[in-house]
């Protein structure tokens, strides 16, 4: 099959086979990414009414919660960049006594910038809600049962990504968090990451995920998600894309220890209390995994999610510290090692990543009117430029 | 370059039609109106854009010959001279931007496959073709980024030059003077 002969938007059962087998991903994973494809010819994002949703919630809380209840103040949310949010209050007496709990629906669009589970999502939120601050997760439609597409709900969190009085690009990336809240946040980034990758990763509420069945399985895992979804969703060919997945193809780390991974972890993907710096939330867990803690620290440490400290200082990772320090810093939070060796291919893989999802995930969507954003991701697409220059970096530094 | 008319038009034509327009206060009549026109002139530009090219070089064709034909009937020094210049642009308007765009991608493509090939390989080549792919592609990625610059993704947008200077092409138009 010659890439001129591959009809992305109505892929062909033969090539969805020989994606399948030549790269093998963690079965979960799989099975999204194969909805993904069968659901590809499909019709476009049907524009959705706050009505329509809020009959939908209703149905899923129905469904799940036996006694009387109401939902008011529906409206619009923005800030992610793969799916669509919805803010409402749930009167309801779950303790007997009535109260009004802010709430927040989660639902897909009809294929997203990045293609996964909400039940993979819901039982993370379950798992961590004790650990690390996380919206307290509710209900799941996990098969679009209820609602036009799969959904969940959870807990508002109170809270900003960033101060009020700065700017930033989509998505919160670009943020600079400015000196006095960064000392204050630093510490809890760390903290919280450290105790992400120090949880059991057995716990037996993830029956939706599988642990990588040898040590070299999980970076094996990673690379063969990331290069079917950019072989998938990709429109024109990128030469370095082909050249960055042989070279992680031949140099495959062995997991010494497996953790649970966020897989997004950044500034723009917590909220925190302005006037105390507390991080009040940690969202978007959909990408989450049982892999190699590399790969979080590497994906931390994009350029995309930082900037240089004020006045011509060192790169601030995430917009908080620089690198060394992010690296001592967790190492002593966790009383984990972290392998330089590791950590580059890590990020390697993370630029590899971010491309597929920018890039190719976005320009697939958005060429098939498949999400509520199109704009959006036509915007984001634009990032990929100064991701290829970090990979071409990456890549040019293990020649 | 992925960023280009067709797709960023289809993605905002639906941003404003199925976000934006409908929250636009019904009252407000200006803004309705000038809204609806907004829509309406998107949704032309992104009908007629690929064939602009073509278009223009068809009007330019027909003029030249018509000015041929006067400068027969009544020679003009004027219009002699902007004929064959005109003929000259035409027969130097040899490929159109949707052939050199598909030759472009079909040139990637290649290349792509090329490099994998070589990867999967034990011997030939291999460096010296990942060093010339690793140069191509930082020379490429600097367009790419000076072309994308007032997205505001680059931490350091003072060390790119200027589009100008990298693809030498003049960026204003070519009409004369009236």
């Amino acid at each position: 099959m010659t890439p001129e002969s591959i009809e992305k938007d109505r892929p062909a059962a033969d090539w969805v086979a020989m994606l399948r087998e030549r790269y093998p991903v963690e079965p979960g994973v799989d099975r999204v990414l194969m909805r993904k494809l069968q659901r590809r010819p499909g019709p476009a994002y049907k524009a959705q009414t706050l009505d329509a949703l809020v009959a939908g919630a209703t149905a899923l809380i129905r469904a799940e919660y036996a006694k009387e209840f109401e939902i008011g103040s529906a409206r619009w949310l923005t800030g992610g960049a793969s799916k669509l949010q919805l803010a409402f209050v749930l009167r309801w007496q779950p303790q007997g006594t009535p109260i009004e709990t802010p709430m927040v629906l989660r639902m897909e669009p009809a294929a997203s910038v990045c293609e996964t589970s909400r039940l993979r999502e819901h039982q993370l939120l379950q798992v961590f809600e004790p650990i690390v601050p996380v919206p307290k997760p509710y209900w799941v439609d996990a098969d679009g049962k209820y609602l036009p597409y799969p959904a969940l709900i959870y807990g508002f969190s109170p809270g900003v990504t960033k101060p009020s009085r700065t700017t930033s690009n989509v998505s919160g990336l670009g943020t600079n968090l400015g000196p006095q809240l960064r000392s204050r946040l630093a510490p809890q980034f760390i903290e919280q990451l450290a105790r992400i990758h120090l949880h059991d990763i057995r716990d037996p509420r993830l029956s939706a995920f599988t642990v990588p069945p040898s040590p070299e399985m999980a970076a094996l895992w990673a690379v063969n998600w990331w290069e079917r979804v950019w072989l998938e969703d990709a429109d024109e060919e990128v030469p370095l894309m082909r050249l960055a997945a042989a070279w992680m193809r031949t140099h495959l780390p062995q997991t010494d220890r497996l953790s649970i991974v966020h897989a997004d972890y950044r500034t723009g993907n917590f909220l925190f209390d302005e006037d105390t710096a507390r991080i009040t939330a940690w969202l978007d867990w959909e990408l989450g995994h049982i892999g190699d803690r590399h790969e979080d620290l590497a994906w931390s440490m994009s350029r995309a999610f930082g900037h240089y400290q004020e006045g011509g200082g060192e790169f601030l990772t995430c917009s908080l510290m620089g690198e060394t320090e992010f690296i001592e810093r967790y190492q002593a939070a966790s009383g984990l090692t972290v392998d330089r060796g590791k950590l580059h291919f890590y990020r390697i893989l993370s630029a590899y990543k971010a491309i597929a999802i920018v890039l190719g995930a976005g320009f697939r969507n958005a060429h098939n009117g498949k999400s509520h954003q199109d704009v959006l991701l036509v915007w984001l697409m634009g990032l990929s430029a100064s991701l290829l220059d970090e990979l071409r970096t990456l890549l040019d530094e293990v020649r | 370059m992925q960023i280009r008319a067709p797709i960023v038009l289809q993605a905002v034509i639906k941003s404003f039609a199925e976000v934006v327009l409908p929250a636009v206060a019904a009252d407000n009549r200006m803004a309705q109106e000038q809204a609806q026109l907004i829509l309406g002139l998107l949704t032309l530009l992104g009908q007629r854009m690929p064939h602009e090219f073509a278009y223009d070089l068809d009007e330019l064709k027909r003029l030249a010959a018509l000015g041929r034909t006067l400068q027969q009937l009544a020679p003009d020094a004027a219009l002699t001279s902007q004929v064959q210049h005109g003929e000259e642009v035409v027969s130097r308007a040899g490929a159109s931007p949707a052939e050199l765009l598909d030759a472009v991608g079909a040139l990637r493509a290649v290349v792509g496959e090329h490099v994998s090939r070589l990867e999967n390989q034990d011997s030939g080549p291999g460096a010296a073709a990942r060093r010339a792919v690793l140069d191509c592609v930082r020379e490429q990625q600097v367009r790419e980024r000076t072309w994308l610059l007032m997205q505001g993704w680059e931490i350091d947008p003072s060390s790119l030059p200027t589009l100008e200077s990298l693809i030498a092409v003049p960026v204003t138009g070519t009409r004369g003077p009236p």
